[in-house]
């Protein structure tokens, strides 16, 4: 449904998007990940036709960006990061208009507009000002309005940036849905619980560049498929912990920093119980153990260095 | 295409009814300073001070007492004078305390200094406080010295060593040169021989005509028209500055108005709805279009809507050539709708373009004739007034407001305007297209 090759994008003498390749399959909610400013809405914006490419092609929905963006467009469906809505006219005024922009009219486009209206949950607020509005509501009726016209694509750009967990949670649960009825996605967000929540594949992208590409699960095994247990240790009993550590199968050293330890094993199952127990014979505080699985934050940090949000 | 069109227009055409402040801004600030305006210099139920009812004083002279009968009627005649005569000392007094707006000074043996070829000095003393209506009676006085100054100067060129011999009757003739005819007089006052009379006479027409094409300039033409209006129809409103400035402010206010729906480009980009637009299935022309006939139907209902209401409330001359009046609106609309476009799309943020605009409102305002009338500016100017759109918007007004004329009357106007219009909307086209290919349309 989405195929990229090569593709460059350069302002001046900064590039933005740096040779990415990747594809996205009809009905598959592909998620681009990234910190902000490593090239996911040049992407996006790319692909909808709202910049030209310096180098590469590109092909959505079966249509060039470069040669057919009037068809392009037709197939698409965009949210932007931003709230792009007018303000001052209400709900339902605006998914008129976005509706009317592809077409839409008549009792088609009223029964489409309260479709969207109820599936975000703004039927009550239709006639409101979108100036009175809440933040998750903004950024339900932002996602609406972008699905006015059913489109065969959508792109959607961290399109739960600066709302709660409630208003994100409401609206994942609806892009889930859409989903499974079909609609291709591309999620581009710098969430990693999100893409972890949402998407099949990802790809990972930093700088511009796609530094990582493909199943979540497999990308994640790559980086090892060890748990990290850490739990506090006063520097005076490390020895005893070296010591029975032995026996367990530790990947690389055990690590004490800040006044905890932090060991990577492979059989957590088996070392949990016994470090509970030499925890409790030692009379030492349990609060604090921690077992960490690794995810995507671990791929990323593995991969560019840093956290996602540096 | 179209519905794309049709879904922009709407959408902007109902953010603006629905946004209350905007629409204070654009038609209700309008309508009160038009109101005011009207108060000040209009006439209609509000009565108000017009240009018809200046009080000017004559005073001096010794004119024989019908000539002076003339002259008053043919002043109060114009439709723009109340004039009282009284002596030199009385006009001073006139003036000083504003009961008057100008005092007209004749001066002593005027007829015997204007036919002996003497300098005739008139002084006319204005009201400070009233530089308007006071610089009105100049200007028409001027015109009327003007016609005699110059048939005089044709006399003397045709016949520089002509004495005048006696002049017999004298009143007679004299006021019957004050009545319009002054051939019959000059030759009655001339010579009984028939030969000479004929001479006589073919040199005098010629120097008549000398002495027209020399007056032309100084005719207040206006004063004609308020002049054939009256004798054509006594129940028409009487002319004043308000005629004027009703259709020059309106064009002035709409410049204002079409930059406040233009400059939503700025917003619409900044907020992002605008990338978003480009993102469907529209392009930039549709998107330029689109802005442009909203801001012509809100441009073109704002100046209907002034001119309609200083027609209800002051008289002002707008219901003789419907027609003709909304076209010209719609065609200085969609002209002041392609100049706005181009000057919006050629910067990239809202600041810049309320720089520029401001800049060439004031500029274009002064340039094109709605702050004051373009005649009275030097020639260059007037002729750099012409690449002004709002020149040619003002004059079209002014061609039906003020001269009662009709649609076939203001075609070059309108032809001028449209051309505008057009040109102008294919430029901002073109200067969308190329931000596009360049990334920065929105």
């Amino acid at each position: 449904m989405i195929e990229i090759k090569g593709l460059v994008k350069k302002y001046g003498s900064t590039v933005a998007v740096d040779n990415i390749s990747f594809s996205v399959e009809r009905g598959e909610l592909f998620g681009l990940l990234g910190p902000n400013g490593a090239g996911k809405t040049t992407t996006i914006s790319v692909l909808s036709t709202l910049l030209p490419a310096t180098e590469g092609a590109a092909v959505v929905a079966g249509c060039d960006v470069a040669k057919d963006a009037d068809g392009v467009r037709r197939r698409i469906g965009v949210v932007p990061q931003e709230i792009a809505l007018y303000e001052d006219l209400g709900a339902r005024d605006n998914l008129n208009f976005w509706g009317r922009l592809y077409g839409l009219s008549g009792k088609d486009l009223q029964r489409r507009t309260e479709e969207m209206l109820e599936a975000v949950e703004l039927g009550e607020h239709a006639r409101q000002k979108v100036s009175s509005f809440s933040g998750g509501m903004k950024r339900r009726l932002n996602l609406a309005a972008g699905l006015m016209h059913g489109p065969e694509v959508l792109f959607l750009d961290e399109p739960t940036v600066g709302i709660d967990a409630q208003a994100r949670g409401k609206i994942l649960a609806l892009i889930r849905r859409l989903n499974e009825d079909g609609l291709t996605v591309l999620y581009t967000t710098h969430y990693l619980e999100e893409a972890e929540q949402l998407c099949d594949r990802i790809g990972v992208i930093d700088r511009g560049k796609m530094v990582a590409l493909g199943d979540k699960d497999d990308l994640i095994r790559q980086i090892g498929d060890e748990d990290t247990i850490s739990f506090l240790l006063p520097p005076e009993r490390l020895d005893e912990l070296l010591t029975l550590s032995t026996k367990w199968d530790l990947v690389g050293d055990v690590e004490h920093r800040r006044g905890c330890a932090r060991l990577r094993v492979r059989d957590t199952a088996r070392v949990l119980p016994e470090i509970q127990m030499w925890l409790a014979g030692q009379q030492l505080p349990l609060d604090h153990l921690e077992v960490h699985r690794p995810n995507l934050e671990t791929l990323y940090l593995n991969l560019t260095g840093r956290a996602l949000r540096e | 295409m179209l519905s794309g069109l049709g879904a922009l227009v709407r959408k902007d055409l109902l953010r603006q009814v629905r946004d209350v402040k905007s629409l204070v801004i654009y038609l209700g600030v309008p309508l009160l300073l038009t109101f005011i305006m009207g108060i000040s210099f209009g006439g209609g139920v509000f009565g108000g001070s017009g240009i018809s009812a200046i009080p000017m004083a004559l005073a001096g002279g010794d004119l024989p007492g019908g000539m002076r009968d003339q002259l008053t009627q043919g002043l109060q005649e114009t439709g723009l004078f109340t004039v009282t005569w009284t002596d030199s000392t009385e006009a001073a007094r006139l003036v000083a305390e504003g009961e008057v707006r100008a005092a007209l000074i004749l001066p002593d043996e005027l007829m015997s200094r204007f036919f002996q070829g003497d300098d005739v000095v008139f002084k006319l003393w204005k009201d400070p406080n009233s530089q308007v209506k006071a610089g009105i009676v100049e200007a028409i006085m001027t015109g009327i010295l003007g016609q005699f100054q110059a048939k005089e100067a044709a006399y003397r060129s045709l016949w520089p060593d002509d004495e005048l011999g006696e002049f017999g009757e004298l009143e007679e003739p004299l006021e019957e040169i004050f009545s319009g005819d002054p051939v019959r007089a000059v030759r009655a006052l001339r010579t009984d021989d028939g030969a000479l009379r004929e001479e006589l006479l073919l040199r005098f027409e010629r120097g008549a005509s000398f002495g027209q094409s020399m007056q032309e300039p100084a005719l207040v033409l206006d004063l004609h028209d308020r002049q054939d209006w009256a004798a054509e129809d006594d129940t028409r409103p009487s002319r004043n500055l308000y005629d004027y400035f009703l259709p020059a402010f309106a064009v002035f206010f709409m410049m204002w108005g079409t930059v406040a729906i233009i400059r939503d480009l700025h917003r619409e980009r900044e907020n992002r709805t605008l990338a978003r637009i480009l993102t469907g299935p529209v392009n930039v022309a549709t998107v330029a279009l689109g802005k442009w006939v909203t801001a012509v139907i809100m441009a073109s209902t704002q100046l209907m809507v002034l001119l309609i209401a200083g027609g209800l409330l002051f008289g002002v001359r707008v219901g003789d050539a419907p027609v003709a009046l909304l076209l010209v609106a719609v065609a200085t609309a969609g002209a002041a709708a392609s100049v706005y476009l181009i000057l919006g799309l050629v910067v990239s943020t809202e600041k810049a373009m309320d720089a520029l605009t401001t800049v060439f409102t004031l500029v274009f305002g002064m340039l094109g004739g709605n702050f004051f009338p373009i005649d009275l500016m030097p020639p260059a100017l007037h002729a750099v007034g012409r690449i002004t759109f709002n020149y040619w918007g003002n004059r079209a007004f002014s061609e039906i407001i003020t001269h009662g004329k009709g649609l076939f009357d203001v075609v070059d106007e309108l032809l001028v305007l449209s051309t505008i219009a057009t040109l102008g909307l294919i430029v901002a086209v073109a200067i969308f297209a190329v931000r596009q290919r360049r990334g920065v349309a929105a």
